[in-house]
């Protein structure tokens, strides 16, 4: 992840973030605007909905605003500021115990961005678009430390690396906690009808035990005595 | 370990579900006021303990009511069993409590809600370890002053106890070492005659162990 995420031959996050601590107040602002997307993007998908995901965001904000002076440059700013971010969702998803089985992400409705092709198929669209709405909703019913690995995983395309960087975890922490929320979503997304069904299991060797699956054939009798 | 066909099925939706859209204007103007009293704080190292300011501008509001309405209701209560003065929230706070300006925002409070006060109430620092925290706990409950209304506003941890604020909430702190790493032990307003012993991390204010033991 690096420091400069944009074009501009400005100050570097580090540059930033030490000028903030330094006292210099406009400092903050432009680190944050520059990540402000991103920040925003990670605590909706934590969160589940848009108010929850400001209000994350905002103790991210003011956490990290605070604490800048505790930044000890042993990591890149942007992965720092993902961590305050992601540790102010967390603490207060813990702090509510907030369920979310029964709503729906805010923008469950919002219709996908329009894709490259000029014509835009509307059956599909909005095929597209319920299929969305299921996987955030399958997302939210997630414990919070597995919904949060895959979004920086697997949404935000952050390395197994960097995520545990941001979670403040062990890598194989990072990899189990996405394999298991994988496992669940697939289950729930099965059951939703957006996976295809389970394929038959194929047994092999023993052939003692019964399948897994039952066979469309007639299970083979016995011939009468 | 490759992917199972599942969990690539599950890794491309989760990808095209990634939310790619601008944040909203009111959360951007929500963000921008709080960087703005934050900066007209003038202390951007400094850590308090986290409060919402009040703007109109912000979320929907009639959960926030709801919820502001029973702090108001539960710091009523408390009172009667948490004696006023026992932290710094004339010191500490004072500035978010006096100018209804301050732009923190971590606990979920509205301008009527119940103060919180923190205050360290021991020089010493405790011993924690996990595997014994109830009775550390208890020991080192049983070694402060006591009524810890009528505490010193705020004592100073011995210098070899390093320990940055990590916005703590409510409570009375002694500075502890859980299982040799330093660490904040706050204990929250007694309720029910029980009281929540939080240990929390240093810089963050992760609680790393709670205990619940027999208030004061």
């Amino acid at each position: 992840m690096s420091d400069r995420t944009d074009e501009r031959p400005d100050r570097t996050d580090r540059e930033l973030l030490a000028a903030h601590v330094a006292g210099d107040h406009d400092a903050f602002a432009e680190l944050f605007a520059r990540h402000r997307s991103r920040l925003w993007a990670v605590a909706l998908r934590t969160m589940g909905n848009a108010d929850d995901a400001a209000d994350g965001l905002q103790d991210g904000l003011v956490a990290a605003y605070r604490r800048a002076g505790s930044f000890r440059g042993d990591s890149a700013v942007t992965t720092w500021l993902h961590r305050v971010v992601v540790n102010a969702c967390l603490d207060r998803l813990r702090a509510s115990s907030v369920r979310r089985t029964a709503t729906l992400p805010d923008d469950h409705d919002q219709p996908l961005p329009a894709p490259v092709a000029d014509t835009v198929d509307p059956a599909l669209a909005a095929e597209r678009s319920e299929q969305r709405r299921l996987v955030l909703a399958a997302l939210a019913e997630l414990p919070a430390d597995q919904r949060a690995a895959l979004v920086l995983v697997d949404m935000e395309a952050m390395s197994v690396a960097e995520a545990a960087e941001v979670l403040d975890v062990p890598v194989g922490t990072v990899k189990s906690r996405c394999s298991r929320g994988r496992a669940r979503l697939a289950v729930s997304l099965r059951a939703a009808g957006v996976l295809p069904p389970a394929p038959p299991v194929a047994v092999e060797g023993n052939q003692d035990t019964p399948p897994a699956v039952p066979s469309s054939e007639p299970p083979a009798r016995a011939p009468p005595a | 370990m490759p992917d199972t066909p599942d969990e690539e099925l599950v890794r491309r939706l989760l990808a095209d579900a990634r939310h790619d859209e601008p944040v909203p204007a009111d959360v951007v103007a929500r963000l921008d006021g709080v960087l703005a009293d934050l900066a007209a704080e003038g202390r951007p190292a400094e850590v308090t303990p986290l409060r919402r300011r009040h703007d109109p501008r912000r979320r929907r509001w009639a959960a926030g009511l709801v919820a502001a309405a029973v702090v108001v209701v539960g710091g009523v209560a408390l009172r009667s069993v948490w004696p006023e003065g026992s932290g710094t929230s004339g010191s500490a706070s004072s500035s978010a409590d006096s100018a209804g300006s301050s732009s923190a925002g971590g606990r979920n409070q509205g301008p009527e809600a119940a103060p919180e006060g923190f205050a360290i109430v021991t020089p010493h620092v405790a011993e924690l370890h996990r595997a014994t925290l109830a009775d550390d706990v208890r020991r080192a409950v049983a070694g402060l002053p006591v009524s810890l209304g009528s505490a010193p506003s705020s004592a100073s941890p011995p210098a070899s106890f390093t320990c940055a604020d990590g916005g703590w909430g409510a409570g009375s702190g002694v500075p502890a070492r859980l299982d040799g790493t330093d660490a904040m032990l706050v204990l929250r307003p007694p309720a029910g005659g029980e009281q929540v012993a939080d240990v929390l991390q240093c810089g963050t204010g992760r609680v790393l162990a709670s205990v619940t033991v027999p208030a004061r």
